[in-house]
């Protein structure tokens, strides 16, 4: 059964529509919203992103105003191509693209999308995942500031409006918004063109579309203030984009398995990683049987075929330390002398504060608490945190660490498990001054009550 | 038992700045609401209005006069309706209480239909 948007205002009555309809698929708009833009924007071109994004976005509000009353369509999807069909061609009728000769052309165009979309034609033969891989490229090309590239990749290939992303990055909504203003000049302006680079130049291009996935796969998963299904979405976004990118062929390299598979092996802790409170819970407290299974799964599937080349990128080192956790039946079983190993490669690949930091304590896990504390001394977050937020967004830092309050944590951990439960206390409070988010706060402040209760130490 | 007419107003310009998101989580709380009323058989109907167009008409002067749509003097129309059975007032006001309509700064009016002591409808 079909659903015609024309005779939507003779909705069925919502008593009836209710009983028959299908449940509303998880993140349907977010995904919708994502493929329409990406066809849209290839049959008006990238010049006219802005155009396209709004034709999308009336779209979607028609089905939100009207899918209350007269229940969700049998096809979301084919109902939402018609309304954005109909909404571009009146578009083009109205002059949009102010050039008049154009106009026809342009109609047949965005009616031959839309009929191969709802026929199915388009999901069979590749179309719509070759789409959202040139508008990918588009909205990660290195014309554009490295802040702007990850907003844009949310508005226009991860279906997230201006105030989700305001939310998620913690920014105020007319920031967000100047800023996808401005990007889309500029592909105006630089004649920026939508497709995947070739074979020339797609390695370093595809470097930055994969830093983009993972500053947002890093967003989502960090404890960072925020609401929660904004991160989770910005999570499930990050994977759906790493396997665009790693079932395409032109696109398919080991980092890019490499990469995915990192974040499968990690967000398939995060239905673990909270308590009933919402407290976070560390890697040693998590319950591993609330792991997602099929996440898992599909990690390994990845890190497998991340392995088959010589390719050896950072990605492929903090994939094979998340693949230790991963295989460990027990935080206490960790093959701690094989991460070690893996945070010494790491950090002559990516010598960053975090990846310092988290060394520190596969030191302290393997050669003691002594040497971990060495070890964090010798890790260069303090001067991160001279140099200033600006710093860490920088796209070559993959820790993007706001957590300075890192570093005191850790070393309170440590101070704690040592016995001196007064020097963990007072590095406790040190984090606490540090730590900017509600569950960040409330972790340090249970270490810090438990420590000066002297409670056995917190295992790190 | 009495049916009640819930006519639903709302600002249909706020829409334009909500993400996906937003708007998948607000559609979602429309089908939990009418999923259940309809689940304990008290959701009658409901129609949505078009959000353009629209007519006043009004006798002026010793004549008919018909104006543009409902939306001069206010951002707030009626967007749509549902009906639904409830005891009471009070029984329906409970009913309501989460309603969606909220969720994006809309108000409700709950009427009580008059079927005048005869049949229903």
């Amino acid at each position: 059964m079909t659903f015609d948007p024309a005779s939507a205002s003779d909705a069925p009555d919502a008593a009836r529509a209710n009983r028959d309809v299908p449940a509303l698929v998880d993140r349907l708009f977010r995904e919708e919203s994502a493929r329409l833009v990406a066809g849209l924007a290839r049959v008006f071109g990238p010049a006219h992103l802005e155009l396209v994004e709004d034709v999308v976005q009336e779209a979607l509000v028609k089905a939100l105003r009207i899918w209350p009353y007269a229940g969700v369509p049998a096809r979301p999807d084919a109902w939402l191509v018609r309304v954005a069909r109909n909404l571009a061609i009146d578009a083009l009728r109205r002059g949009a693209l102010e050039q008049h000769h154009l106009e026809e052309q342009r109609a047949e165009e965005v009616r031959r999308w839309a009929d191969a979309q709802i026929s199915g034609r388009a999901e069979a033969d590749g179309a719509i995942a070759d789409d959202q891989l040139r508008l990918v490229f588009t909205c990660c090309h290195p014309s554009i500031p490295f802040d702007s590239r990850v907003a844009l990749t949310l508005k226009a290939s991860c279906g997230f409006g201006v105030r989700e992303i305001a939310r998620a990055f913690l920014a105020d909504e007319p920031t967000i918004a100047q800023r996808l203003v401005r990007t889309k000049r500029r592909i105006r302006e630089e004649r920026i063109r939508l497709e995947v680079p070739d074979e020339s130049g797609l390695d370093a291009r595809l470097d930055a579309v994969l830093e983009v996935v993972y500053l947002v796969f890093n967003e989502g998963y960090a404890a960072h203030a925020g609401e929660d299904l904004v991160r989770a979405d910005l999570v499930h976004e990050a994977v759906r984009l790493g396997e665009l990118l790693a079932a395409a062929p032109v696109t398919h390299r080991p980092r890019v398995d490499a990469l995915l598979a990192l974040m499968l092996f990690q967000g398939a802790r995060i239905p673990a990683r909270v308590d009933a409170n919402g407290d976070v819970l560390t890697l040693a407290q998590q319950d591993r049987g609330l792991w997602n299974r099929s996440w898992l799964a599909r990690g390994w599937k990845h890190f497998e075929r991340s392995i088959d080349g010589a390719e050896l990128t950072a990605y492929h080192v903090e994939c094979a330390i998340a693949a230790c956790h991963a295989r460990s039946p027990t935080y206490e079983a960790t093959d701690w002398r094989a991460i070690l190993d893996r945070y010494d490669q790491l950090v002559a690949l990516t010598p960053s504060p975090i990846v310092r930091l988290n060394r520190a304590v596969a030191v302290a896990k393997v050669h003691g608490l002594d040497a971990g504390l060495a070890a964090l001394d010798g890790s260069e977050l303090e001067r991160g945190r001279e140099l200033g937020p600006a710093a860490v967004h920088e796209p070559g830092d993959r820790s993007r660490l706001d957590g300075y309050h890192l570093l005191p944590a850790t070393r309170g951990l440590f101070l704690w498990a040592r016995g001196d439960a007064p020097g963990a206390g007072q590095e406790f409070v040190r984090a606490l001054e540090l730590a900017r988010t509600a569950p960040e706060r409330r972790l340090l402040e249970r270490r810090l009550a438990a420590a000066r209760a002297g409670l056995p130490a917190e295992p790190f | 038992m009495p049916k009640y007419m819930l006519v639903l107003r709302d600002d249909p310009s706020v829409f334009t700045t909500y993400g996906p998101g937003d708007m998948q989580r607000i559609l979602e709380t429309y089908n939990a609401w009418s999923g259940r009323m309809a689940q304990e058989g008290r959701l009658v109907r409901g129609h949505k209005l078009t959000d353009q167009g629209g007519r006043t008409m009004k006798k002026s002067g010793g004549r008919v006069v018909t104006k543009d749509g409902p939306f001069v003097e206010t951002k707030e129309i009626v967007s749509g309706y549902f009906i639904i059975a409830a005891d009471s007032y009070d029984h329906a006001v409970k009913l309501c209480a989460d309603h969606p309509v909220f969720s994006h700064d809309g108000t409700l009016e709950i009427r009580e239909v008059d079927f005048m002591g005869g049949p229903e409808e």
